[in-house]
């Protein structure tokens, strides 16, 4: 039997075609607009010297910024993650949460395996073994070098005095960057810190 | 000679690979899922403890929200299975895979233009409810334009919505089970999954995607059914019930109402509002289902205690039970009747329409119904 033709609903003969035709258009239109206004925004805002940020899903950790820093809005949420560019040099704050117990060692291994999706994305990716780091603000972690694709740099684990909220960190850019950037981001890792818990 | 008269019994066709609607479908749910593998297939690859652990939580809840959707979520009986999996599929894939370019659109484009801190706070409620409640109530009208007879009145667009938001939450916290990974540094990848996979399916779940988008569904449902009503009244009713969706996405996802409390709260307030459109578009079928059947016992169609017990599951079993050996014939009877019964749920269709159902149930009394074209001879 011919079911298109009997009126089960309000939806039948040439609205069968056009309705579904409507909905993608609509679709490509909502895809469209959102893509026009997200391309009318800037991606990155220039920062004020000594501008301090909170950041964190309780905003307890802070980093607190020099001269010629912008944030990258486009990849940041202050909930769980800060890009904070200077020059070519691109650093990545990612605050989590660690089971209670985890040592600097499994730290260093958890930043390691989540360089594994990298990896899997064809990427390649070098991290090397990690060293003691103590920072200006009082923090003790962990760091070394990395290496993604063709940006190089040290990422840091700094976790706080109880070991369960931590800073990853990574500092990223080009074989030729210029000094002056990888200097203002050493000044940048030195001023991350947690809030301490009342 | 003798001569028998052999009716056929009508098969309502419930999905037409023939139509626009169908390969509309199927196109933006493998766009989707292209979409959500380019995504997450390398965090799979790279946790496979994390991966199992969630296609394991996946496939139980997809039992559940199978045997939620099919006994309790459409008055009289469950949809078919065919259109079961068509919205399953649109919510899991079609649809999450197309929120998560869109929201990676709209919330890069909020932080731009609101700031780091206001767009923390509100980016996602003011994300979410826009850009997913589109795309998952388009699903429900576009299995309405697969075949006249698989949304027909509201109730049949509230367990699509439901369905599709089921299929949504189901790919959704399998996404958000591997993003947990990268919050707990990705030291413990199986338990920081466990845990946001406990929270989103003990705590959130109860009101969560499934029912905004039942309440968008419903509104869908009576939008496009023969009902009777004005075309500005059921675009009204339907516009309405997905703004009333996109409100109980928006308080779900506000920072408004915070801590534990809210995390509690929230969810049941979005299930007491599913609850109220429930009950409202199953009272609006039942009392519909009652007329048509009276109408049918009138005509001669049924008898008083078929007519009876038809409505509910239970009743229709008890009453199978009592023809003991013959049962099988007695329930080949018992879905014609039902089916006769849902072609004139549809207030607008002329009853003279579901004749075709009406001799096929005759037959069936006489044990003259054939299941396909009699041979020419």
């Amino acid at each position: 039997m011919d079911d298109i033709g009997a009126a089960g609903n309000a939806v039948r003969g040439k609205s069968r075609i056009w309705v579904p035709l409507a909905v993608v258009a609509v679709l490509l239109a909502l895809i469209g607009a959102e893509t026009a206004f997200e391309r009318s925004q800037p991606d990155a805002v220039q920062l004020v010297p000594d501008t301090v940020i909170e950041f964190g899903a309780d905003r307890d950790a802070s980093v607190q910024v020099g001269d010629g820093w912008a944030v990258d809005n486009a990849l940041s949420d202050l909930n769980s993650r800060l890009v904070l560019v200077h020059g070519d040099v691109m650093v990545e704050l990612t605050s989590v949460t660690y089971p209670d117990g985890t040592t600097p060692d499994e730290m260093w291994t958890g930043l390691d395996r989540l360089l594994d999706i990298e990896r899997h994305q064809g990427i390649q990716v070098r991290l090397s073994e990690a060293a003691e780091y103590r920072n200006a603000a009082g923090l003790t972690g962990v760091q070394g070098d990395i290496q993604i694709g063709d940006r190089a740099g040290q990422a840091f684990v700094l976790p706080d005095g109880e070991g369960v909220r931590a800073v990853q960190v990574q500092v990223l850019a080009p074989a030729q960057s210029e000094e002056d950037s990888r200097a203002a981001a050493t000044a940048l890792v030195d001023s991350i810190a947690f809030e301490e818990e009342s | 000679m003798t001569v028998y008269n052999h009716v056929v019994m009508p098969r309502p066709v419930t999905v037409s690979g023939r139509t626009v609607g169908f390969w509309t479908l199927i196109g933006l749910s493998a766009f989707g899922l292209w979409t959500l593998n380019k995504d997450f297939l390398p965090v799979v690859l790279a946790f496979p403890g994390s991966a199992v652990l969630d296609i394991v939580v996946l496939a139980f809840s997809l039992a559940v929200a199978l045997w939620v959707a099919r006994r309790f979520l459409r008055p009289v009986q469950a949809p078919p299975w065919a259109g079961t999996w068509l919205a399953l599929m649109w919510g899991a894939f079609a649809a999450c895979g197309m929120a998560l370019l869109l929201n990676g659109l709209l919330l890069t484009a909020w932080t731009e233009a609101l700031g780091l801190q206001t767009a923390a706070d509100w980016a996602a409620a003011m994300t979410a409810p826009v850009n997913e409640e589109l795309v998952k109530t388009a699903g429900v009208l576009l299995l309405a334009c697969v075949s006249t007879r698989l949304v027909r009145s509201a109730a049949d667009g509230f367990v699509y919505g439901a369905l599709i938001g089921f299929g949504f939450q189901m790919m959704e916290n399998f996404t958000y089970g591997l993003n947990a990974i990268g919050m707990s540094g990705g030291v413990d990848p199986v338990g920081a999954t466990g845990q946001v996979l406990w929270i989103r399916i003990l705590l959130t779940g109860i009101g969560s995607h499934w029912a905004m988008s039942a309440v968008a569904g419903a509104g869908i449902g009576y939008l496009v059914s023969a009902s009777g009503r004005t075309l500005s009244r059921r675009v009204w009713v339907a516009v309405g019930c997905l703004a009333l969706a996109m409100g109980m996405h928006w308080l779900f996802d506000s920072p408004l109402f915070g801590g534990i409390a809210g995390a509690i709260g929230k969810p049941l307030a979005n299930f007491a509002i599913l609850v109220i459109v429930y009950l409202v578009v199953r009272r609006h079928f039942r009392t519909r289902w009652a007329e048509v059947s009276a109408e049918e016992v009138q005509a001669g169609s049924l008898a008083p205690i078929e007519a009876e017990t038809l409505s509910r599951r239970r009743s229709r079993r008890r009453f199978l039970r009592s023809f003991g050996p013959v049962r099988v014939a007695q329930e080949r009877l018992q879905q014609l009747e039902l089916d006769l019964l849902e072609e004139r749920v549809p207030e607008g269709v002329e009853p003279a329409a579901a004749q075709p159902w009406r001799d096929a149930v005759a037959a069936a009394r006489q044990g003259t119904l054939v299941d396909r074209t009699p041979p020419v001879l």
